[in-house]
């Protein structure tokens, strides 16, 4: 069985539990490179108690599939590394990655996302949509919507959804689940930003099924 | 045979700013408003999403969003002498279309004139004496002032949600604003926009050099702002593809982002788009209107009739219209009779390229339309004149709105036009040059004017407007003066090298300059030397009213969007507290 | 008029799009993916675009952008970067045909203020003009694209600088002609055919245009690299701008 099998055997389904989880260690040559260093801390966590990123990112940055973490696989890292930030400054909240992203220096924080963001994108089965919905999710990514006043995601978040490094995410392949999650924290105001805010407010609970729907399933390159 | 249509309260010609908001105040009154605008309907969404929003070619060099130039052109020549000719392709400025006009392609960039710019014949007698005058000039008071204008600059800024620091707050001068402004009641609604690089250097030489800058107020948003009509804008995201192109994230000002959406619900107007407005008629005593005459896109003739018209469509074609109408009397540059194209104005640009070093990464590309540091200390006369023998000055801005790269590729003086030096000078200096842009006043000349063409007509059979224009003497000397003072600055800002470039005669048609065509219908109190009285009612046709850049006397350093913006609200006033109650002449 | 556009089908509503998408590149003269007879394009068949240049004119423009923007050691020059398709499919479209212009006559000279008031339109201009230069060419026994990168500067200077007729249109109206469409060819959207794989982008260090630069614009001097965005990168499959791109 895979990776990710193996963790959501171990109890990692729901992050709010405490579960216990397996830990992994291997035996390695102290790293240099930042990715390297990213790589270890991703597999084992850190002295100061930060939790291995793997038991819930996965090593290969696809978590485990449910939606309930993001893909971070080659985002880009200056936007990981600012997360972080937010994380542990407060400002964007999220109780399980508060306590994490406070325990990192900054020195990991560029690891870290220095590890995942040299990873390759992973090809991911979506759970098939009505193609209705996809349709309407294809609209507003690529159009937008008059009626809502909300414009075309890709005016931001780049062609197909691929990401506008280094300060805009991509949304290509993201998990739909988390996508719409997200959506719903900007306009609770957990996560601040200016330019989501309007978007997130305007967009209607079918809407934001069908962007999310629509963006995960478009496949982003392998290579980046 | 036209088809006369069933009676309404008022015609609305052009649905730019000028007629969004007026029709929009009217209808809000309960009258029954009909806005004809000859382009098309086009909103944010779809018509102005990336990628296809951002094509340079279509937009920046094929003019996309501009007057249709094959059906309906103007004709130039520099003096009154010489044979007028068709501007075949736009260049020197470019005339916009469709509902929103201009608001939809400017770049945002939003001032207020000057108190002594209101009263400027008084003003600069005053303080110079009329010898400082060369014989051509013609300069006026507009017949009202900025301090009766001032709540309604107030109100088109929260409209627009400029964004800004105010300089002079009620008389009290404040900490990073612009000190030379007028006194304004309160804060501008939203806060400056942030400084580019080249801007930052800028402000430091400026500071050094004893100036004051400040960041250009702007009417691309820096935050999400509900203006007071409760519709929401986004922030400017600093794409570099303001001027000649919509905004995808609806963070530009624009009739579609601050009014459109509550006046398209309003039953009581109609949007009647791609209709195509050939006069406004009027009635056996040639003092009444009766309406308007227009053409549909499918060549069919209709007659609009109406109690009150105005005209909104944009100041050159505003001046046409009247010409075309028969309203008032067209001027004469001989005899200097007559009104109707008088006191044609512009405005005197001129530019100095600051070249960095190569470690120097400005990229210019972040850029909005309205991203800039300036400062005002060479503006109108925020500085003595007495020893220089010329009026008027320059705002000297530093800032990118843009580096879309077939417009954008400076190179030092002596740099060839093509070739390998070419090819390798536009790569070294591409996102290491900074541009200082002068905006310089335009003085009234007796010899500049508009009238009709003998000779050329559009596509309806109608004259085109003839444009005779050349930049008075007094503005090519202001523009030498302030531009070596820039120049100062740029070498300031340790650049490498400073190409200075201050404008020189005769004005061509070739080159892009500005779209700030002015005058032609000024206001003023005697109807000697104006078109509209102060309420910019048509002296000669009491029942239309003509808002515009077109009022301007003659235009001072700064873009006129703002200005307008409070001529319009000063109208919609004077229209519904007091036209309304008792039509007829207001002054 | 949003009452009837939120009643617009989703699928209409998209399509009117992907047309508009396609007729903005159409009014620009991109050719369409369907020539007006109904019949595929060369383009489609991953020929070159074949609009409106003979093989002449091809032959005199690739040697003459080739000076105006040359290939260096690192950068190619205007002909690889397919100048030459730009200006055949903007010849061959509607700003070569004149419509975009005012095309009313008299037709008169005028000061140099007055601007172009010549009665041909673009494509005429470049067709007399390129029919005039290889002419003179041919009557000596050679061609331009014979000469030496020296003798052929020296030629196109003379054309700059001159004043010689050819064929009805001033040799340095051609000139400034040719330098505009050649910088307007290596800048473009590649979706017009020039600027290949954006080399023209790359050299400068332009991203192109996907461009949300909230978070950078502040930050003073970073040095900013990605690979260039442009039009045709948006589309996956369905719209005619990614089917210009390929080409």
């Amino acid at each position: 069985m895979n990776r990710n099998d193996m963790l959501r055997k171990a109890g990692l389904t729901l992050p709010f539990l405490g579960a216990v989880l397996v830990a992994y260690t291997t035996a390695q040559p102290v790293p240099t490179d930042s990715a390297q260093i990213g790589a270890q801390i991703v597999a084992q966590g850190t002295a100061r108690g930060a939790v291995a990123c793997s038991r819930c990112h996965g090593f290969d940055g696809a978590a485990d599939g449910s939606g309930a973490f993001p893909k971070l696989a080659g985002q880009s890292p200056e936007y990981l590394e600012k997360q972080m930030r937010v994380y542990a400054s407060g400002e964007r909240k999220n109780a399980l990655m508060e306590p994490i992203a406070k325990r990192l220096s900054e020195s990991e924080i560029q690891a870290v996302a220095q590890y995942y963001a040299s990873l390759r994108a992973n090809s991911f089965a979506a759970k098939p949509q009505t193609s209705e919905l996809i349709a309407r999710g294809e609209q507003i990514a690529k159009v937008g919507d008059l009626s809502l006043r909300v414009q075309a995601c890709e005016s931001c978040h780049g062609p197909n959804g691929f990401g506008e490094p280094p300060a805009v995410p991509y949304l290509a392949g993201q998990y739909r689940q988390y996508t719409s999650l997200q959506i719903q924290m900007y306009r609770r105001g957990y996560r601040k930003s200016d330019q989501m805010k309007d978007p997130a407010q305007n967009l209607r609970d079918e809407d934001v099924a069908a962007v999310a729907a629509y963006f995960e399933q478009v496949s982003r390159p392998a290579s980046k | 045979m036209p088809q006369k249509l069933k009676e309404v309260d008022v015609v609305v010609i052009g649905v730019g700013f000028a007629g969004s908001i007026l029709a929009k105040e009217l209808a809000a009154a309960g009258l029954n408003v009909v806005g004809l605008e000859r382009g098309r309907d086009r909103h944010t969404v779809p018509d102005w999403q990336v990628p296809a929003i951002h094509d340079e070619l279509k937009y920046s060099i094929r003019k996309g969003m501009m007057q249709n130039v094959a059906k309906e052109a103007m004709t130039f020549r520099n003096h009154h002498k010489e044979v007028a000719l068709p501007m075949r392709q736009w260049e020197a400025f470019l005339p916009g279309t469709g509902l929103g006009g201009c608001s939809v392609h400017w770049n945002g960039q939003t001032y207020r004139f000057q108190v002594a710019d209101f009263i400027y014949k008084t003003h600069i007698e005053q303080r110079y004496g009329k010898k400082i005058l060369d014989p051509e000039l013609r300069i006026q008071d507009w017949g009202v002032t900025y301090q009766e204008l001032e709540p309604h600059f107030d109100r088109f800024e929260y409209l627009l949600g400029v964004c800004g620091k105010a300089g002079n707050l009620n008389g009290q001068i404040q900490e990073g604003g612009n000190p030379f402004e007028g006194p304004r009641s309160r804060e501008y609604p939203n806060p400056p926009m942030k400084e580019q690089y080249a801007g930052a250097l800028f402000r430091k030489a400026a500071v050094e050099m004893g100036y004051h800058p400040f960041i250009q107020p702007s009417a691309n948003m820096t935050r999400p702002y509900t203006n007071p009509e409760g519709i929401t804008m986004n922030p400017c995201v600093y794409c570099g593809f303001c001027e000649r192109y919509g905004c995808e994230h609806g963070a530009k000002a624009s009739a579609q982002t601050v009014v459109l959406p509550v006046l398209m619900k309003n039953p009581k107007f109609e949007l009647r788009a791609e209709s195509q407005v050939l006069r406004i008629n009027l009635d056996s005593t040639g003092k009444k209107a009766t309406g308007v005459s227009y053409m549909d896109a499918q060549g069919r003739e209709f007659e609009q009739p109406a109690s009150l018209v105005l005209l909104t469509a944009f100041a050159l074609n505003d001046v046409r219209m009247l010409l075309l109408s028969g309203i008032g009397k067209p001027y004469d540059p001989v005899t200097e009779k007559g009104v109707v194209g008088r006191n044609y104005t512009y405005q005197t640009l001129s530019h100095v390229w600051a070249f960095m070093n190569e470690d120097v990464h400005l990229n210019s590309y972040m850029g909005a339309g309205s991203s800039g540091t300036l400062i005002d200390d060479f503006s109108g006369d925020n500085f003595d004149h007495s020893s220089l023998g010329f009026i008027g000055g320059c705002f000297i801005a530093c800032g990118t709105t843009h580096a879309r790269p077939i417009e954008f590729h400076p190179t030092p003086t002596g740099t060839p036009r093509w070739g390998a030096k070419w090819k390798d000078a536009v790569r070294r200096h591409y996102n290491h040059t900074a541009l200082l842009l002068l905006s310089g006043s335009s003085v009234a000349s007796r010899r500049n004017y508009l009238d009709l063409d003998p000779t050329y007509r559009d596509a309806w059979g109608l004259p085109l407007l003839r444009m005779t224009f050349d930049f008075p003497d007094n503005d090519l000397r202001m523009s030498r003066y302030i531009t070596r003072k820039a120049g100062e600055i740029a070498r300031r800002m340790s650049a490498k090298s400073v190409s200075e470039e201050p404008r020189t005669g005769p004005f061509t048609t070739t080159a892009y300059q500005s779209t700030h065509n002015t005058g032609g219908a000024v206001m003023g109190t005697d109807p000697a030397t104006s078109v509209v009285n102060r309420y910019c009612q048509s002296w000669d046709v009491p029942n239309v009213f003509v808002v515009g850049a077109c009022n301007h006397p003659q235009n001072p350093t700064y873009n006129p969007t703002g200005t307008l913006g409070a001529l319009i609200y000063w109208t919609a006033d004077a229209l519904k507290t007091r036209y309304l109650k008792n039509p007829g002449p207001l002054a | 008029m949003s009452e009837e556009r939120s009643e617009n089908s989703r699928r209409s509503f998209l399509k009117s799009t992907l047309v508009a998408i396609s007729t903005a590149t159409l009014s620009s003269g991109v050719r369409p993916l369907m020539a007006e007879n109904g019949q595929a394009s060369a383009t489609e068949q991953g020929a070159k675009p074949h609009r409106f240049l003979n093989q002449s004119e091809r032959t005199f423009l690739k040697a003459a952008v080739d000076r105006l923007i040359p290939p260096d050691g690192r950068w190619p020059g205007a002909a690889q970067a397919g100048v030459v398709d730009y200006i055949d499919l903007q010849m061959g479209g509607a700003w070569g045909r004149g419509e975009m212009l005012y095309r009313h006559g008299p037709f008169r000279k005028g000061t140099p203020s007055q601007g172009f008031q010549l009665e041909y339109t673009p494509a005429e201009l470049f067709r007399r003009s390129i029919s005039a230069i290889n002419s003179h060419f041919s009557s000596q026994g050679t061609s331009f694209d014979h000469l030496n990168a020296e003798q052929q500067d020296a030629y196109l200077t003379s054309l700059e600088k001159g004043e010689s007729d050819l064929d009805g249109v001033l040799s340095n109206v051609f000139f400034g002609f040719l330098l505009k469409h050649t910088v307007e060819g290596f800048f473009a959207d590649p979706i017009y055919g020039g600027n290949k794989n954006k080399v023209g982008w790359k050299m400068l260090g332009f991203p192109g245009v996907y461009t949300d630069y909230y978070d950078l614009v502040d930050k003073h001097g970073i040095e900013f690299h990605r690979e260039p965005m442009g039009i045709g990168e948006g589309t996956i499959s369905h719209s005619m701008s990614s089917h210009m791109e390929r080409s």
